[in-house]
């Protein structure tokens, strides 16, 4: 497995080291029940806000910088696919829609923020529209957008890796992340409690057309 | 005890925040009298401490007068945090309370946004309101 | 009541904050790197670009660090050594370091450690060998250490992305600054 042979690689370039903690990691050894690693949120948030500036200094625009933040989650969101199939030992794809979809929302999702997606749901009279719902992303913890950011949502990332890892199982998929008023608009000046984060998710018409194959 | 008012300095002298509860003698020129204050709590820190018998430390809680008490609390970071109050506040640790301050509401609300660069006065509603919340909720207000 | 070693105090930090995936801080870290490498010509220039971006996190870090850690001031850069080691890594990385090698002036030590949740999964190809992959750590406590009136300078020693043995930060004391009076001071 591809991740197997990365790992192995990093240590099998340091002969005869020996780490005073013991075994050289193999994921696909970690048991499945083994507590996951974890750092302090802060720290995370911090990088976190780091990485958003200097995207920010780098873009012309608003949308730029959704589309910067999209891509470096694009990015993690592929190799979050490879580390999680390998830690679970499948051996075979999702291959269909919903099951994906579940996918996202429960096991990428806990792999990423320790829970599952608050909400997933099918947009109506559409076959290729979903969305999931999140009412606090990791990511906007300490975030208050000014005024003049318009729409902009740092949630943008997350939808990025749910694009990587979509793109990665053969499914195709343009994913934005949208702020919501609690009522569904999208007008946040009557909002009242909260925003909810959505990530909307509109597959490419060929992830259908092969649905439509598999249900034979 | 009743609160008079607060002022956060950082360690260049800059006034980060100031907040009033009750102030009955307005100063002529509000700047002024900030440069007043972080030039006083400069010199008291530094006599402060060479009166000490422990060089390292010696840092002023409080001084008290017949009619005021100005509480004192700065970290290590160099930022100040004062709070004027009446002289009737018998059992209250104040400073605790400033150290408080730091810890729940500058740092939550201020050190954590991301928007927010260091040095700058803070203009975040959001830590005023905290601010006010903690200060109203203390037992001697 | 005796104080507790600042082993526990380390432990009962980390334990009292929040937490996230040492894997999201792992791929978002990597993935950044990624984009730093792309958008830079040479491993130095990069090297240079995590220092900075990891000088901006220590001087946000640092507040809450203290704050969360109760810990007022260090009287010796021998404790601050400690601290830095002992409590800070462990509270922000949930990871154990322990203070290396001092030079012979006593104004060098060494941070070392072997668990590094920024590299987890990282490899370093052949073009950015000159990359230290952590860098943003040299910048942190580089930050961190200004605000609290010491200028430093550190840089990665031994790196295990690099195939030595454990990860090691040396840190050089400068100047301790010394807080000047406000302008127009009478």
């Amino acid at each position: 497995m591809q991740s197997r042979s990365r790992k192995s690689l990093m240590h099998d370039s340091v002969p005869g080291s020996s780490s005073p903690h013991g075994i050289t990691k193999n994921i696909l050894e970690m048991s499945l029940n083994q507590a996951r690693g974890e750092v302090n949120m802060d720290a995370y948030l911090v990088l976190f806000s780091e990485l958003v500036s200097y995207c920010r200094d780098r873009v012309e625009s608003v949308m730029a910088l959704q589309e910067k933040l999209a891509q470096l989650g694009y990015r993690i969101g592929r190799r979050a696919l490879e580390l999680i199939l390998a830690r679970e030992k499948v051996s075979r794809r999702e291959t269909r829609l919903l099951n994906m979809l579940n996918f996202i929302a429960s096991t990428l999702w806990n792999f990423l923020y320790g829970k599952q997606a608050d909400c997933l749901k099918k947009v109506r009279d559409s076959e290729l529209e979903y969305y999931i719902e999140e009412a606090e992303p990791l990511v906007n913890k300490y975030i208050s957008v000014p005024a003049d950011y318009g729409h902009f949502n740092c949630a943008s990332f997350s939808a990025g890796i749910i694009n990587g890892v979509l793109d990665s199982a053969g499914f195709p998929a343009e994913v934005t992340a949208k702020v919501l008023a609690r009522n569904g608009d999208e007008d946040l000046s009557q909002q009242q409690g909260q925003p909810l984060t959505i990530y909307y998710i509109k597959f490419e018409p060929e992830v259908l057309e092969r649905e439509k194959r598999l249900n034979g | 005890m009743a609160v008079f008012s607060f002022y956060l300095f950082d360690r260049t002298g800059t006034c980060l925040c100031y907040h009033e509860w009750q102030r009955t003698r307005q100063p002529q020129d509000m700047s002024d009298d900030h440069k007043n204050m972080f030039g006083m709590l400069f010199a008291l820190r530094n006599f402060s401490i060479k009166l000490s018998p422990d060089a390292e430390r010696g840092i002023p809680s409080f001084f008290v007068t017949d009619v005021y008490a100005l509480h004192y609390f700065e970290t290590a970071t160099g930022l100040r945090f004062v709070l004027n109050t009446s002289n009737d506040f018998k059992g209250v640790d104040v400073t605790h309370a400033l150290s408080e301050i730091y810890n729940s509401v500058f740092v939550e609300y201020v050190v954590k946004n991301p928007l927010y660069t260091r040095g700058n006065v803070i203009k975040s509603d959001l830590f005023i309101t905290k601010l006010d919340d903690y200060i109203r909720a203390l037992p001697c207000f | 009541m005796s104080r507790p070693s600042l082993q526990a105090l380390g432990d009962a930090s980390f334990a009292r904050s929040e937490h996230v995936s040492a894997e999201l801080l792992a791929l978002t870290y990597g993935s950044f790197v990624r984009q730093l490498v792309q958008d830079y010509e040479s491993p130095s220039d990069v090297n240079a670009q995590l220092e900075s971006i990891g000088y901006n996190m220590g001087v946000r870090l640092v507040d809450d660090f203290l704050a969360k850690s109760n810990i007022s001031h260090c009287s010796s850069l021998a404790k601050t050594a400690e601290v830095i080691a002992k409590v800070a890594f462990k509270m922000f990385l949930g990871v154990s370091a322990t203070v290396g090698v001092w030079s012979q002036d006593k104004k060098t030590f060494g941070i070392v450690f072997d668990d590094n949740p920024l590299a987890e999964f990282a490899e370093l190809p052949e073009e950015c060998a000159g990359l230290w992959y952590s860098n943003v750590l040299c910048g942190v406590i580089r930050g961190a250490l200004e605000m609290v009136n010491m200028k430093v300078e550190c840089r990665f020693e031994r790196c295990r992305l690099r195939g030595d043995e454990c990860n090691e930060i040396r840190v050089s004391l400068h100047e301790i600054l010394v807080e000047q009076p406000p302008k127009g001071e009478d």
